[in-house]
This record gives C-alpha cells, sequence and structure tokens, in this order.
C-alpha cells in the first residue's frame, strides 16, 4: 500500500532570486586556506567581503563547518590528511562532508592536467595570480548560491541521490527543508533525517546541513 | 662461418636495443625534470604576480592624490595583469581542460585598449610613435583572461615596426551591428603571397626579417580572436610609401569585428 495526502510544497517557494548583495557580503564568511598570506585579500575586504584566513593546517573538515564559501589552494594545504593532492584532496573530502558549500580551488599550476583533474569537484578552479574582477565575480556567484535557499538544497539533493537514498525519502527530506526554512527552526530537517531511518551517513551529512547552511538561512530569514 | 655473421649482427641489434632503452629511460628522466621545474617555476611566477598585483593595487589606492605616482603605480597594476595574462595562454596551450576553467569576466574593449596604450607608454614615448584611439566604444564581450593579450600585441606590433614620429591609431565604430575596431600604422610592406601567412606561428615578412621579433605577436592575437568569436583580418593600403634602412614602408592595419 502506498498512501501520501496533502499536496507537497514547492522548493520554489523558498528560493530566493534576487538578493541585497551588499547585505549578503556582509553576512557570508569566507574562509581560505593557504600556506602564504592570501594576496587578494586587501582587495576583496576593500570591496565588502568577508575573508578569513585560516592557514594551511587545518586537521578536520568540521574546522570549516560555518563557512559556506571555501577558497582553498592546493600546494602546502591540508597535508593532515596524508594525500600527495595535499587541498585538491582536502576540497574533495570538504565536498563530502558539506555538499552544499560553495568551494573554490586555486592554484599556481593551472597549467598542470593532473591538478586541473583533482579539482573537479571545486565549484571554481582559479589561477594563483586571477584578476580581482574575476575574484569579485566567483565570490558573488559564490554568495549569489549559499544565500538562496533552493540552490543550496539543490546541492544537498544532488548529494543525496549520489548516495543512493530512495527518491521518496529525499522528497520527505525536502518538505522537511522547507518546512525548516518557513518556520526557521532547523531541527525540523534533522529531526526528520534521524526519523526516516536513512543510512547513518547520511542522517550525519542531513545533520551537518541543518546545524550549518539550515540554521544560516534561517538566521538570515530573521535577519540575524 | 654463416651463423657467426648473423650472430654478430644479433648480437649488434641488441646492443641497439638496449641502447636506444637507456635513452628513452633517459628522456622520460630528462621530460619528468623539466615537468618539474616548470611546475615550480609557472606556480612560483604566479605567487608573485598575485604579490605584485596586490602591493600596485594599494599603492596606486594610497597614490590617487599624485597624479604622476599614481600613473606609474596604475601601469605596474596593469603590467601585473599582463604577466597573468600570458600564464593563462601559457596554461590553455599546455592544459586542454584550460579554457573551461578560465573564468570570464564582462569587459569593455575600449577600456582593453586605453589599458594596453598606458602599458605602452613609455615604450611608444622612446621610439617617439603616438597612439591615439579615436571614436567611442561602450561595447563589452565576456573576456577571458587572455583577452589582455590581444590590444596589446596589436598596439605593441604596431610601435615595434613603425618609424619614428608616426601615430599608432586605434579607430572604434559601428558597421552594420558589429563593432570593428581598427589598428592602422605603418608598417614594413607585406607582399600579396605573405597576407595568408601572417597569423601563422613563427611567420616573418620578408622586410622584417631584419628586425627584432619571433613572429608570435600576430599568431597570438589570432588565437585570443578565436577564443572570443572575434573576427581578425589583416588590410593593406598603400604601399611603397618611403623606404628606410632598406626597408620598404607601406599602410598597414588589422581589423578586428565583435
Amino acid at each position: 500500500m502506498f498512501l501520501i495526502f496533502g499536496t507537497p510544497e514547492r522548493l520554489s517557494s523558498v528560493s530566493q532570486e534576487a538578493i541585497d548583495m551588499a547585505k549578503a557580503k556582509c553576512r557570508v564568511e569566507i574562509a581560505v586556506l593557504d600556506d602564504n598570506p592570501f594576496a587578494p585579500r586587501d582587495a576583496l575586504v576593500n570591496h565588502k567581503f568577508r575573508v578569513t584566513e585560516l592557514g594551511p593546517d587545518i586537521r578536520t573538515v568540521d574546522h570549516v563547518s560555518n563557512y559556506p564559501i571555501i577558497i582553498c589552494d592546493v600546494a602546502g594545504v591540508g597535508r593532515a590528511f596524508g594525500s600527495s593532492l595535499e587541498g585538491a584532496h582536502l576540497v574533495n573530502e570538504i565536498r563530502k562532508a558539506y555538499p552544499d558549500k560553495f568551494l573554490i580551488g586555486y592554484t599556481g599550476q593551472t597549467h598542470s592536467v593532473a591538478t586541473t583533474n583533482a579539482l573537479t569537484a571545486a565549484d571554481r578552479r582559479m589561477a594563483k595570480d586571477e584578476s580581482i574582477e574575476a575574484w569579485i565575480q566567483n565570490l558573488e556567484m559564490g554568495i549569489n548560491e549559499v544565500m538562496n535557499p533552493r540552490n543550496r538544497w539543490i546541492r544537498m539533493r544532488r548529494a543525496l541521490l549520489e548516495r543512493d537514498v530512495e527518491l521518496l525519502d529525499v522528497l520527505k527530506l525536502e518538505q522537511a527543508f522547507i518546512k525548516s526554512v518557513r518556520h526557521g527552526n532547523p531541527n525540523v530537517l534533522s529531526e526528520k533525517a534521524r526519523s526516516l531511518g536513512v543510512a547513518q551517513e547520511v542522517t550525519e551529512l542531513i545533520i551537518r546541513f541543518s546545524a550549518t547552511a539550515v540554521a544560516t538561512l534561517v538566521g538570515k530569514a530573521l535577519g540575524v | 662461418m654463416r651463423y657467426d655473421k648473423e650472430n654478430r649482427k644479433i648480437e649488434r641489434l641488441r646492443a641497439e636495443v638496449v641502447d636506444l632503452k637507456n635513452q628513452n629511460a633517459r628522456l622520460a628522466t630528462e621530460a619528468k625534470d623539466v615537468k618539474e621545474i616548470l611546475d615550480r617555476t609557472l606556480h612560483e611566477v604566479r605567487r608573485f604576480s598575485a604579490q605584485l598585483t596586490k602591493f600596485s593595487e594599494r599603492l596606486s589606492r594610497e597614490t590617487e592624490s599624485q597624479p604622476l605616482i599614481n600613473q606609474i603605480a596604475q601601469s605596474v597594476f596593469y603590467t601585473a595583469g599582463m604577466i597573468s595574462s600570458r600564464l593563462a595562454y601559457t596554461d590553455i596551450e599546455l592544459n586542454p581542460k584550460a579554457l573551461e576553467s578560465q573564468t570570464v569576466v564582462r569587459s569593455g574593449i575600449y577600456k582593453k585598449f586605453d589599458k594596453a596604450k598606458r602599458i605602452l607608454a613609455e615604450e611608444a614615448r622612446d621610439r617617439e610613435v603616438a597612439i591615439r584611439l579615436e571614436g567611442e566604444s561602450r561595447v563589452e564581450i565576456d573576456a577571458l583572461p587572455v583577452f589582455e593579450l590581444l590590444p596589446f600585441v596589436l598596439l605593441e606590433n604596431g610601435i615595434k615596426y613603425s618609424p619614428r614620429n608616426q601615430v599608432v591609431t586605434v579607430s572604434f565604430e559601428t558597421v552594420a551591428n558589429r563593432h570593428v575596431v581598427k589598428v592602422s600604422s605603418i608598417g614594413p610592406t607585406v607582399a600579396d603571397a605573405e597576407i595568408p601567412k601572417l597569423f601563422d606561428k613563427g611567420f616573418r615578412g620578408s622586410q622584417t626579417a631584419s628586425l627584432p621579433g619571433e613572429g608570435l605577436g600576430l599568431f597570438l592575437a589570432h588565437q585570443v580572436c578565436r577564443f572570443h568569436d572575434v573576427l581578425i583580418r589583416p588590410e593593406i593600403g598603400r604601399r611603397n610609401l618611403y623606404q628606410l634602412g632598406g626597408i620598404d614602408y607601406c599602410e598597414f592595419s588589422v581589423v578586428l569585428e565583435f
């Protein structure tokens, strides 16, 4: 027997197509992982971006949980993770734990096919000496992406489907997400994940998403 | 007797195979070493280029009230941008995926030519050549980082090949819904048979053989146009205007259609 009553809420109902970029820039924190000082920092701060340099030595991906946008260098970064791909490996790991984040992989080796291939998990690949205009454009694109609840969920939805979560469960989670954003309560989604009986890895993914992304989106809706 | 001869031949061939294998291994090691040097060098150059951009940007911001210093700071800033653009082209040469990674930025064509003019101002002054931008343009295109190379190499070529006291003119106009930019100058005469080869890599006309250059400028310009769907063609005006130092000069233009 298969019974579902009522009409599901449309995801587009929580979409936010036009955002106030000036306000959004003040709210979105951007983390930089690099073993050298981040050269475009001053110029970006002058353009009102909030940039925080975390250095190269993060030990777990949870260190970046509060940052919706992450800029990650390749060489000399994330060595604690033990991969020869260094920062590119870290980008992959962050992507696995936080599929909704906007990731920029940047490197001095944009000429290298191997580095380019290793950075496929990044939303954007950039050169170390990219122009300020290019940085602004990509960061504004990232802010648009992470401040729009619809887009943020679509990233998460894709990750759920890649992890073989049943379509019906994805729909239920999506409804819980919409409710979370509408009612300003991130717990609605995390509780739904716990009650659904999906794989532990998926439950943890959703709980992390609720605690970071949903909490931010809810805070934004409340103006905090 | 016959077997001995065959055996000696086999031995010789075996020795040749061993030698070729050794050569192959040596070349593979050399290629690996060169790649490592290239990787490290490009990485470092990019890092320095980013630093140069950072410092010159700060300097140009903090010297707004001192026009002369500010102009120099701007020139350094723009020149740093040229290093980036040139490296972006190297990326495309070495990495087939580089084009799809590069960030496209909406950019004004006039502004790009004006920027190249500023970078080359001193070189033009040294060679007593003036650069003049004529007409108006508010046309913008989606430009890759390598786009900067196009106005730069066209103006640089104009300056390099012009006799002294000449003008390199860049005109902007709209013709039949297409935005046309024409870079005109006096340059060494180009023979009819040479025109189709002007955009070939390493090509140098017979009249430019004695002048410095590697035949890369117009090749690069053509490549950049290809990446941006811009039509590029040479236009030869009056030939045999005069002769200087054994070189015949003519009216030469490069026309870009956006």
